[in-house]
């Protein structure tokens, strides 16, 4: 095909086309809920799946399923590559928006269409779906509710930028910020609030909106246990400072 | 005393400073630079206030402070072989796992090529 009939076609596409992205590890007996939910909630998004060489029999149901695209990593390589790796799956498919979306069931479809507004109306490049911006039934542990205060002021003070739940995998990002991503050399472990203070620095707009979530269907999620969470902590926290150290070399013009 | 006043402090300063510029230039992973930020940090600090390592002598129960360096930098370098023998054995089982699944998707590729012959011949 010529570049001109390329062009062409790429014009007819509606200029929306999103993309849902699911990581999952290990999720044989929650993936089929999340993907009923997401076709019935919204029946015109496509969903990818990415596997992050998970070691039940997840594979296998993936490769049955219709009306999905899967990809499948050979071995774990961690939740941030396998969002990467859906990253760049949207630039090479034209795609302008993704859901970042969880596969353990904690996110409800029908709140992305909020989020789906909002970057629309809104212009902005990353809507966060945050858990605290109303009284939500969802509950926290007690270390997961100490680090997201102190990211919250963390970002406050130095972002100058109220981010109620910087924590939360619930979000839709543009075709710039996704795009950005991909391109990231060493994107990091855990992408939280570090990468969050990273684009509010770097000038992306982001914003909030409210939204329900449920705990998790089935099984144990990705920080629980204490020496866990203390090395997450540390390690965003490190992350930041040395985020804001870069930022600010780079305007004083080293 | 020249090389325990300047050159020590200095040597931590120049540590911290190159991980730094290593992490400006994007060539170092955040995560990894935490434990060289933190020997450079370390080295800084003690040479400035040698005292604490007294202090922290004698509260482990050794008589002659300079060994606890030692001490110190031999488990630390412990430390680290372990983490990159860690990281090369978990390499090892990529890279097998790798060579496995490429076999397997060929193996796909010319399943798919003999159901559907002539269409990608290039020859």
């Amino acid at each position: 095909m010529s570049n001109k009939q390329d062009l062409k076609e790429r014009e007819y596409q509606p200029d929306n086309k999103t993309l849902v992205i699911i990581p999952v590890y290990n999720e044989y007996e929650n993936i089929k809920k999340v993907i009923e939910e997401i076709r019935q909630e919204l029946p015109d998004v496509d969903i990818l799946i990415i596997d992050d060489g998970s070691i039940d029999n997840s594979q296998y149901l993936l490769r049955n399923l219709k009306n999905v695209i899967s990809l499948v990593h050979p071995f774990n390589i961690g939740y941030a590559l396998a969002l990467k790796t859906g990253f760049k799956y949207a630039i090479e498919h034209d795609y302008q928006y993704i859901i970042q979306f969880d596969g353990d069931g904690q996110h409800i479809a029908s709140e992305a269409h909020k989020l789906l507004n909002t970057i629309r109306e809104l212009q902005s490049d990353i809507v966060i779906g945050s858990r605290f911006m109303e009284k939500s039934g969802y509950r926290h542990s007690f270390l997961r509710r100490m680090g997201t205060r102190i990211f919250r002021s963390l970002i406050k003070s130095t972002c100058n930028k109220e981010i109620f739940d910087p924590t939360s995998g619930f979000q839709v990002l543009n075709r710039s910020v996704f795009t950005h991503y991909a391109r990231m050399p060493y994107f990091p472990q855990f992408p939280d609030a570090n990468l969050i203070v990273e684009m509010i620095l770097s000038g992306f707009v982001v914003h909030e909106v409210p939204v329900k979530m449920r705990n998790r269907f089935n099984g144990k999620g990705m920080h629980d246990g204490i020496f866990s969470s203390m090395n997450y902590m540390v390690l965003i926290i490190y992350n930041i400072i040395i985020i804001l150290t870069k930022h600010q070399f780079k305007r004083s013009g080293y | 005393m020249v090389f325990q006043q300047i050159l020590l402090p200095l040597f931590g300063i120049i540590v911290t400073t190159y991980v730094f510029i290593k992490l400006k230039r994007n060539q170092f992973s955040i995560e990894l630079s935490f434990f060289w930020m933190f020997v450079g940090a370390t080295i800084f600090i003690l040479s400035v206030f040698p005292s604490l390592l007294n202090i922290f002598s004698s509260w482990v129960g050794i008589y002659y402070p300079p060994t606890v360096l030692f001490l110190i930098t031999s488990i630390l370098l412990l430390f680290v072989i372990f983490r990159q023998e860690r990281t090369q054995s978990r390499l090892n089982e990529h890279l097998k796992d790798m060579a496995q699944y490429s076999a397997l998707l060929e193996g796909r590729v010319i399943e798919l090529e003999r159901q559907f012959p002539g269409e990608h011949d290039l020859t």
